[in-house]
């Protein structure tokens, strides 16, 4: 396992009678990206402006790279980079002043560096119009190369697919990815859609009234009883009577979708199923099976989300 | 060090970006050229008194303003002390002297209160903004402390008055030259102070007048700050 490069301890946050975050505690190792996922108003951008030290913890603690974000904030915040809810600028600035304002707050940051990072997002074209004049997809880009300027061990971003066309959207997916791999960077991404950044995370936190209610590797197998099923698609004529041997013989409760039947199976039962079909002089045409998408089995962890 | 100076450099460079701040200067820039011309207009400005003559002139502009009196009972208070003024002339048999851009210069003293609201203006936007604009986020999540960064804009506040005041100055000297001319390089004035009048240069009244307007912007400055930040 690699080095951890951002620890949350024990993390607890009041604010007056609202407990908005109950004892939050994991770990992001480098090289690693890390999705926060949770429904609207489940403490996302809450346990975001705890990690870059906008709000102080009730109770708890964040270690970056070994150093309290309580205590070290200075040594803490150098390795971080974030956008923090909506990607915010100076209007009336253009894309390469406001660059260069933040830039002027850290030591040791070239020309060129910010040139890499302006090409690394696709902002060259628009980078010397006002910002009042940018659209949220070249806010979003804006933003995030603001947060990569220093070269960053740990990059957060808040909800950063928001207001991304699907094109935007697959290449912050590619360089983010590359970041991580090829640079060692942490990377914290919220978003309330698993869908939009399942696909380039290592490793998926699921947060729900401020609770951590679960933790999972992208790529690692589902254990639980609910998602060894799988969906199984069938093209397959006579329809109705393939439809019939599913319902009696298998107890299936199989859809029609058009000239498809759709219904729910043990992966190891799909063989003899269909063994079974083809006996029954029934013609297939096709099969395809698809895995429970880790969207669905999310639904299933947060339920409805009330905030108490 | 290097890194606070870059600090202030950001807050002057966003305060002088914006339009409000061009509007201020463009403000400034119309009231002045537009004194210069009500002086042009209103007030006798030309060399009058450079010829042998100038005793008589002052004794019949005195006999002038004295009938106006009698006549106009509340020019009484200006005109007793233009009378005064013209006799402190006389007595020291002093020969006054042209009005020219240093004088104007020294008129425009009066500006520094728009000055100072401007101030008050920068001032109260300079943090209120961030908040405004949502970047204060992006301000704290740096390895600067909150007190370094708002020691940073108080002080480009600081420059921003004093470089308004500077440019009042040289702004007000060069419509003046244009309007008035330049009438040597340290003309002298016969002012009333508060011990009476006395034959004073102007550069030494615009330097104190200037001088005390700046300390007083300051001081306002500081209680400012002191009631927003802390
Ligand atoms: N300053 C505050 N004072 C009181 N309650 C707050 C404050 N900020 C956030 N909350 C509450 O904390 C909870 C979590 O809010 P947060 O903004 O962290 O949610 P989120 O997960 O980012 O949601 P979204 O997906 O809508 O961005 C909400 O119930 C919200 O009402
Ligand atoms: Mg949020």
């Amino acid at each position: 396992m690699s080095e951890a490069a951002m620890e949350l301890i024990n993390l607890e946050k009041k604010i007056g009678k609202n407990h908005i975050i109950k004892d939050l505690s994991f770990t992001i190792h480098k090289g690693e990206v890390f999705g926060l996922i949770g429904p609207n108003g489940a403490g996302k951008t809450t346990t975001i402006r705890m990690m870059v030290g906008l709000m102080k913890p009730t109770d708890g603690d964040i270690h970056i790279l070994g150093n309290s974000i309580k205590s070290n904030f200075k040594e803490a915040i150098r390795e971080v980079g974030a956008i923090v809810e909506n990607p915010e600028m100076y209007p009336f600035m253009t894309g390469w002043q406001n660059l260069m304002h933040y830039a002027r707050m850290t030591p040791g940051i070239t020309k060129e560096r910010i040139k890499e990072v302006i090409k690394l997002v696709g902002l060259e074209k628009p980078i010397n119009e006002k910002v009042k004049k940018y659209s949220l997809g070249m806010r979003q880009r804006l933003g995030i190369a603001q947060a990569l300027l220093h070269s960053p061990s740990i990059l957060i971003l808040d909800e950063p697919t928001n207001g991304l066309d699907p094109a935007g959207i697959r290449e912050i997916r590619q360089y983010i990815r590359n970041l991580a791999e090829k640079e060692n960077v942490a990377v914290i991404i919220s978003s309330h859609l698993l869908s939009e950044i399942e696909l380039m995370c290592d490793k998926i936190g699921v947060i729900k009234n401020g609770q951590l209610v679960a933790i999972q590797e992208v790529n690692e197998p589902v254990e639980t009883e609910q998602v060894k099923l799988i969906e199984v698609n069938l093209e397959a004529e006579p329809i109705e009577k393939a439809a019939s041997i599913l319902r009696n013989k298998y107890e299936f409760k199989p859809e029609h979708k058009g000239n498809i039947l759709s219904f729910e199976t043990d992966r190891k039962d799909v063989p003899s199923i269909i063994k079974k079909l083809v006996e029954q002089d029934i013609l297939i045409y096709q099969v395809n099976v698809t895995k429970t998408k880790l969207e669905d089995k999310f639904f299933d962890l947060i339920g409805e989300n009330i905030i108490e | 060090m290097s890194n606070f100076f870059k600090l202030v450099s950001n807050e002057l460079i966003k305060t002088y970006i914006q339009k409000s701040t061009w509007v201020m200067y463009i403000i400034l820039v119309g009231i002045i050229i537009g004194l210069a011309a009500l002086t042009m207009s209103f007030e006798e400005t030309g060399d009058k008194y450079d010829q042998d003559n100038w005793r008589e002139m002052l004794q019949q502009e005195n006999k002038d303003l004295q009938s106006e009196m009698k006549e106009e009972e509340f020019m009484e208070g200006m005109n007793t002390s233009l009378i005064a003024k013209n006799n402190y002339y006389l007595e020291n048999d002093i020969q006054p002297e042209g009005y020219g851009a240093l004088q104007f210069v020294m008129e425009n003293q009066l500006l520094l209160s728009l000055v100072s609201l401007l101030t008050i203006i920068v001032a109260a936007g300079i943090v209120a903004n961030e908040y405004r604009w949502g970047t204060i986020k992006l301000l704290l999540i740096r390895p600067i402390s909150r007190t370094k960064i708002l020691l940073s804009k108080y002080i480009s506040v600081l420059l921003f008055a004093f470089i308004t005041l500077l440019f009042v100055l040289l702004f007000s000297w060069v419509v003046g030259a244009i309007f008035f001319g330049v009438n040597g390089l340290n003309p002298h004035i016969v002012l009333e102070k508060s011990n009476g009048f006395a034959y004073v240069p102007v550069l030494g009244e615009i330097a104190s007048g200037y001088g005390y307007k700046l300390i007083n912007l300051f001081m306002m400055l500081h209680l400012l700050h002191d009631i927003n930040y802390f």
